[in-house]
C-alpha cells in the first residue's frame, strides 16, 4: 500500500517537474506579455453559445449590459485580489503549492476532478465545431432540450471531429497552441463584424436610440424561450463572475500569474474579460437573434459571415479544446503508470469524443460553467484560508508538507462538506458558490483546529 | 527583410479593421451583403497567409503557460 502511494507521489511530481522551483526574477514577465495572454485566451467557441443562450433564457437588453459589466469588474477583481497576490507571493503552480497545504493524496483527486471536468469541457467545444461542420453535410444540430444524439449523423460527425482533434493534439499540442495565438484576434473581429452586419436585419437603425430600441424588442426581449428558464440581472453578474471561477478563486492562475512582476497584473486580465466575456456575449446575442432565436452556433455564424464564420466556429472549438484534452490528458497520467504521453492523450479525446456526442454537454453549458467552477471552488478556499488566515489565527501553516502527510484530511472533509452543504441550498445553482467560498474556508479553519489543534 | 517585418503585421491589422469596416459599411447601408460577405471571406485569407509569419509564438519555452 505504502509502495504504490510512493508510486504514485513520484509518478504526479515526475509530471510537473519543470515548474517545481518558485519563479526566479529574471524569468518575470511584462506587463503587455499579460494583457496579450489574457486577450488571446477568452474568445473561445464557448462564446457562440453563451451569449446565445442569455438571449433564449429572456435576459432583458438593460441587464445583459449593466449585469455583465459589473460581473466582468468582478471577474477581474478577484484575479487581481484574490489569486495575483498569492501567486506572487509564492511563484509557485497551484499544483506545487496545493501539494505543500493538501498533500499528494489530495492533490491526486483534485487533478482527477480536473481531468473528468475538462474532458466535458473540450467535449462541448467539439459539439460546437459540428454544429459548423455539419452545415456542409446537412447533418442536423440536435434541438436546444436533447440530451441523447438525435441522428447517427451527429455522433459520426462528433465522433470524427473529436477523432481528429485528439490527433492534432497527439502530433502537435504545441503547434495549435501556438496557432491558437494567431485565431483570437481574428475570431473577435468576426464576432463584432458578424454581429453588425446582422443588425440590420431588424430594421433600419439611424442612431444609439434606434439600436437600444432594437436591442430591448427584437433582441432581449426579456421573455425566455419555451421551456426556458428565465433570468434576470444577478444571474449575468453571477455568471460573468464565476465563468473563470476555477482560474481566479479557484487559483488554477497561479501558473501564469507566478510570472507577474506584481499583483497588479491580475487587473490585465480585464484584457481578456471585456473582448471576450462582454463584447463576443453580446454579438453572439445579436446573432442568434438574427436567426430566429435557434441554437446552432454554426448556423448563426454562417449567416452572419458566411464561409469566415463558419470556419471561425471550427477554429474556435478546435483551438480551445486542444489544450483542454491536453490538460485533462497531463492530470489523466498520474493514474496510467508508464503509459506513453500519446496514449493518455488518446484515451482523454476517446472520453471526450464520446461526451462531445450529447448535445446536452453545449445545450447545458451555462449549467455545466457553473457545476465545474463550484466543484473545484472549495480548494481555492482552502488555499486562500492557508495562506492568509492561518497565520492571523496562529494556525501553523504547511502542516502536510511538513508531516509528510499524504491527505491534508480537514481539506478533503472541509471539500466534500461544502459541495454537500451547497447543493442542498435552496438557491439558484448560479448563486451557491458564494456563500459556498465562505463555507468552506470556516469548514477548513474549524476541522483544522478540531482535528490538529493548534 | 526590414520592409517584410514592418508591413506584414500592417497588412494583417488592416485586413481586421478592413472586415469590420464592411461590416458597417453594410450596417449602413453602403454595401450589400454579398460584398460584405465576399469582402470577409477574402480579408480573413489575407489575415491567415499573413498574421502567422509575425504573430505565431516562438516554440514553447516552458516558461509561461
Amino acid at each position: 500500500m505504502s509502495q504504490a502511494r510512493a508510486s504514485l507521489v513520484e509518478r504526479l511530481d515526475k509530471l510537473y517537474e519543470f515548474d517545481r522551483e518558485p519563479v526566479t526574477p529574471d524569468k518575470l514577465q511584462s506587463a503587455w506579455k499579460f494583457a496579450g495572454l489574457y486577450a488571446g485566451e477568452h474568445v473561445a467557441a464557448t462564446e457562440f453559445v453563451i451569449g446565445a443562450m442569455f438571449v433564449l433564457h429572456g435576459v432583458a437588453a438593460r441587464d445583459v449590459f449593466l449585469g455583465l459589466l459589473v460581473g466582468n469588474v468582478l471577474a477581474v477583481l478577484s484575479w487581481a485580489f484574490i489569486a495575483a497576490p498569492i501567486a506572487v507571493r509564492t511563484r509557485l503552480t497551484l499544483y506545487w503549492y496545493l501539494r505543500k497545504i493538501c498533500g499528494p493524496g489530495l492533490t491526486f483527486l483534485y487533478n482527477l476532478a480536473n481531468a473528468v471536468l475538462y474532458c466535458i469541457l473540450a467535449g462541448a467545444m467539439i459539439s460546437v465545431s459540428a454544429t459548423a461542420v455539419g452545415l456542409a453535410f446537412k447533418v442536423p444540430t440536435p434541438a436546444l432540450t436533447d440530451v441523447l444524439p438525435n441522428s447517427a449523423g451527429w455522433v459520426f460527425l462528433t465522433l470524427f471531429i473529436g477523432g481528429v482533434v485528439t490527433l492534432f493534439a497527439i502530433l502537435g499540442f504545441d503547434k495549435v497552441s501556438r496557432f491558437s495565438s494567431v485565431c483570437s484576434p481574428w475570431l473577435l473581429t468576426i464576432f463584432v463584424a458578424g454581429a453588425l452586419a446582422m443588425l440590420p436585419r431588424f430594421g433600419q437603425l439611424n442612431s444609439l436610440s434606434g439600436f437600444w430600441q432594437v436591442a430591448t424588442t427584437k433582441i432581449w426581449t426579456g421573455v425566455p424561450l419555451e421551456g426556458q428558464e428565465k433570468y434576470g440581472f444577478w444571474h449575468l453578474v453571477f455568471f460573468a463572475w464565476f465563468c473563470n471561477l476555477a482560474m481566479h478563486v479557484g487559483l488554477s492562475d497561479m501558473a501564469l500569474l507566478r510570472y507577474a512582476r506584481s499583483w497588479k497584473y491580475g487587473f490585465l486580465s480585464a484584457f481578456g474579460m471585456f473582448p471576450g466575456h462582454y463584447l463576443a456575449w453580446i454579438c453572439s446575442g445579436v446573432m442568434v437573434a438574427a436567426v430566429g432565436r435557434k441554437m446552432d452556433p454554426g448556423v448563426m455564424a454562417y449567416t452572419a459571415a458566411g464561409l469566415a464564420g463558419a470556419v471561425a466556429v471550427v477554429v474556435a472549438g478546435w483551438t480551445t479544446a486542444n489544450p483542454t484534452m491536453y490538460r485533462a490528458g497531463l492530470a489523466l497520467q498520474v493514474i496510467t503508470p508508464n503509459w506513453a504521453r500519446w496514449k493518455v492523450t488518446l484515451a482523454a479525446g476517446l472520453v471526450t469524443s464520446v461526451v462531445a456526442c450529447f448535445p446536452v454537454v453545449f445545450m447545458r453549458l451555462l449549467d455545466f460553467v457553473a457545476l465545474y467552477g463550484l466543484v473545484l471552488m472549495p480548494i481555492g478556499a482552502v488555499v486562500f484560508s492557508e495562506h492568509w488566515i492561518f497565520p492571523r489565527l496562529r494556525l501553523k501553516q504547511y502542516r502536510a508538507e511538513a508531516e509528510n502527510r499524504f491527505i491534508n484530511w480537514p481539506a478533503l472533509l472541509g471539500w466534500i462538506g461544502t459541495l454537500a452543504i451547497v447543493f442542498a441550498l435552496p438557491i439558484h445553482l448560479f448563486f451557491k458558490w458564494l456563500p459556498g467560498y465562505v463555507i468552506a474556508q470556516v469548514l477548513y479553519i474549524l476541522l483544522t483546529m478540531a482535528l490538529y489543534r493548534r | 527583410m526590414k520592409i517584410l517585418r514592418v508591413s506584414l503585421p500592417f497588412i494583417s491589422l488592416m485586413s481586421l479593421l478592413a472586415i469590420l469596416a464592411f461590416a458597417a459599411m453594410h450596417l449602413s447601408g453602403t454595401v450589400s451583403f454579398r460584398s460584405y460577405l465576399a469582402a470577409t471571406n477574402l480579408l480573413s485569407l489575407v489575415w491567415f497567409l499573413t498574421a502567422p509569419l509575425w504573430l505565431m509564438p516562438k516554440k514553447e519555452t516552458g516558461e509561461l503557460p
